[in-house]
C-alpha cells in the first residue's frame, strides 16, 4: 500500500508538473515600443488585385501622400478627420505604440489618439453578433515563434468616412478580414506579415510586409489627440470645412 | 512690394540648407499646402501660441511699412515632438515676444508658412528638422 501512495503521489506531481509547464511555456516577446520603420505611404509595393468596386473607390480617394496627393483640406483621408484608420491603417501614423502581452490578452497601446487595440488570446471565437467597430475584433495566438492575429468586423466604407488600408487609398470594406504574423526579426526589428482579405474591394486575398523598429531605450508612450485639431485657427483646419 | 520687403525672400544659403532636409522634414505630413522649393522669413512680435495636435500653430503680428499689421500663422509639428525635441510646451511662446520664422510659404499666398526655423529674441536659434 505504502508502494502505490507514493507511486499516485509521483503521477499526481507529474501531472501538476506538466500542467505548469504548458501555462508558463516560453511565448515570444513582442514587449516593447514599437514604429512603422521604412516603406512608403502604401501597404504593397505592388498595386492590389483591385475589384471594380475597390477600383471606383479608390479612384475616388483623395489622399494627401503618394503620387495622388492633394491639399489637405480637398483630401477624403479619414485621418484629416481624425477617425481612426483601422488595421493596418493605424500602423501609417507617424506615431508609436507599444505591444503588452498578457497571458489571455495582447494589448496594443498606439499614442496616437491614445487608442488601443485588444487582441483576445483565450481561444475565443469571433462573437456571432458582432459590433462593428473602427478597430476591428481581434483574436491571436502563438504559432512558435511568430504572433498570428485575426482581426474582422471592422465598420467599412460610407460615404463620408472613406476607409483605406493604408495612405494611398486603397479601400476596405465592411467585408475585410485582416491576418498579421508578428515576427522578430532581431532584438529591435519586428517584422508583420499582413494578408488583406476583402471580396468586396479585392478579386483575391493579398499580402504584404510591414517593419517597425524598437523606439530607442527611455522612450514612452505619451498623449497625442488628434481631435485637438477642433480647437485649432490654422488655415489648414480640416475640422472645420 | 511692401510685403515682398518685409517678407525676405530666401537667400542662397539658406535655400541650399533647406533644400537639404526639406524633402525629408515632417515625412509623415503632406506638405502639399506648403510650396517646399520657397523658403521666406518672417519677423514680428507673438499674438498667440496654440501647443496642440496633430499640428501646432504660432501667429506673429508682422508691421508693414506703411504701419499697418499682418497676422502670418506659423505651421508646426504637434506637441509631442516639439517637446520630446525641444522641450517645447504652452509657455515656449508668450504674446509680445519678438520672434523670427523661417518656413515654407502657403502655395495659396495665404499669410501662413510650413516653419523650419525659430530664432528667438536672444539669438537662440532652433532648427525643426526632423519634427
Amino acid at each position: 500500500m505504502p508502494a502505490r501512495s507514493a507511486l499516485l503521489c509521483c503521477a499526481a506531481l507529474l501531472c501538476l508538473a506538466s500542467a505548469a509547464a504548458a501555462q508558463t511555456a516560453p511565448r515570444p516577446d513582442f514587449s516593447g515600443i514599437w514604429q512603422k520603420s521604412g516603406g512608403g505611404p502604401g501597404l504593397s509595393p505592388q498595386e492590389p488585385p483591385m475589384s471594380a468596386w475597390g477600383r471606383e473607390k479608390f479612384n475616388a480617394a483623395r489622399p494627401i501622400h503618394g503620387p495622388r496627393t492633394v491639399s489637405p483640406t480637398e483630401s477624403t483621408a479619414a485621418e484629416m478627420k481624425c477617425l481612426p484608420m483601422g488595421v493596418p491603417g493605424v500602423y501609417f501614423r507617424p506615431r508609436a505604440f507599444e505591444i503588452v502581452q498578457l497571458p489571455t490578452r495582447t494589448l496594443m497601446l498606439f499614442e496616437i489618439d491614445h487608442l488601443w487595440r485588444e487582441i483576445h488570446m483565450d481561444g475565443r471565437k469571433f462573437p456571432e453578433v458582432p459590433l462593428e467597430t473602427w478597430m476591428g475584433y481581434s483574436i491571436g495566438r502563438y504559432e512558435g515563434d511568430t504572433l498570428v492575429v485575426e482581426t474582422r468586423h471592422f465598420i467599412g466604407w460610407e460615404e463620408n468616412a472613406h476607409r483605406w488600408v493604408d495612405r494611398l487609398g486603397h479601400p476596405f470594406s465592411g467585408e475585410l478580414k485582416v491576418t498579421e504574423r508578428f515576427r522578430r526579426v532581431n532584438a529591435n526589428t519586428l517584422e508583420n506579415q499582413i494578408t488583406i482579405d476583402d471580396a468586396t474591394a479585392y478579386s483575391k486575398p493579398w499580402t504584404a510586409t510591414m517593419t517597425y523598429a524598437r523606439k530607442e531605450a527611455g522612450f514612452e508612450i505619451g498623449e497625442f489627440v488628434c481631435n485637438e485639431l477642433m480647437l485649432s485657427e490654422l488655415p489648414f483646419n480640416t475640422l472645420k470645412k | 512690394m511692401t510685403r515682398m520687403r518685409l517678407i525676405l525672400p530666401a537667400v542662397c544659403a539658406a535655400l541650399l540648407s533647406f533644400a537639404a532636409t526639406g524633402t525629408a522634414l515632417r515625412a509623415h505630413h503632406s506638405n502639399s499646402a506648403y510650396d517646399t522649393a520657397k523658403t521666406i522669413t518672417i519677423k514680428g512680435t507673438v499674438a498667440k501660441w496654440q501647443l496642440m495636435n496633430p499640428h501646432s500653430g504660432l501667429w506673429i503680428e508682422v508691421k508693414t511699412e506703411q504701419g499697418a499689421t499682418e497676422v502670418w500663422a506659423g505651421e508646426f509639428t504637434g506637441t509631442l515632438d516639439l517637446y520630446r525635441k525641444f522641450s517645447w510646451n504652452r509657455g515656449t511662446f508668450k504674446p509680445g515676444d519678438q520672434i523670427t520664422l523661417i518656413g515654407n510659404p502657403a502655395r495659396d499666398g495665404a499669410t501662413s508658412l510650413m516653419a523650419r526655423k525659430v530664432v528667438f529674441a536672444d539669438g537662440k536659434e532652433v532648427d525643426l528638422a526632423g519634427t
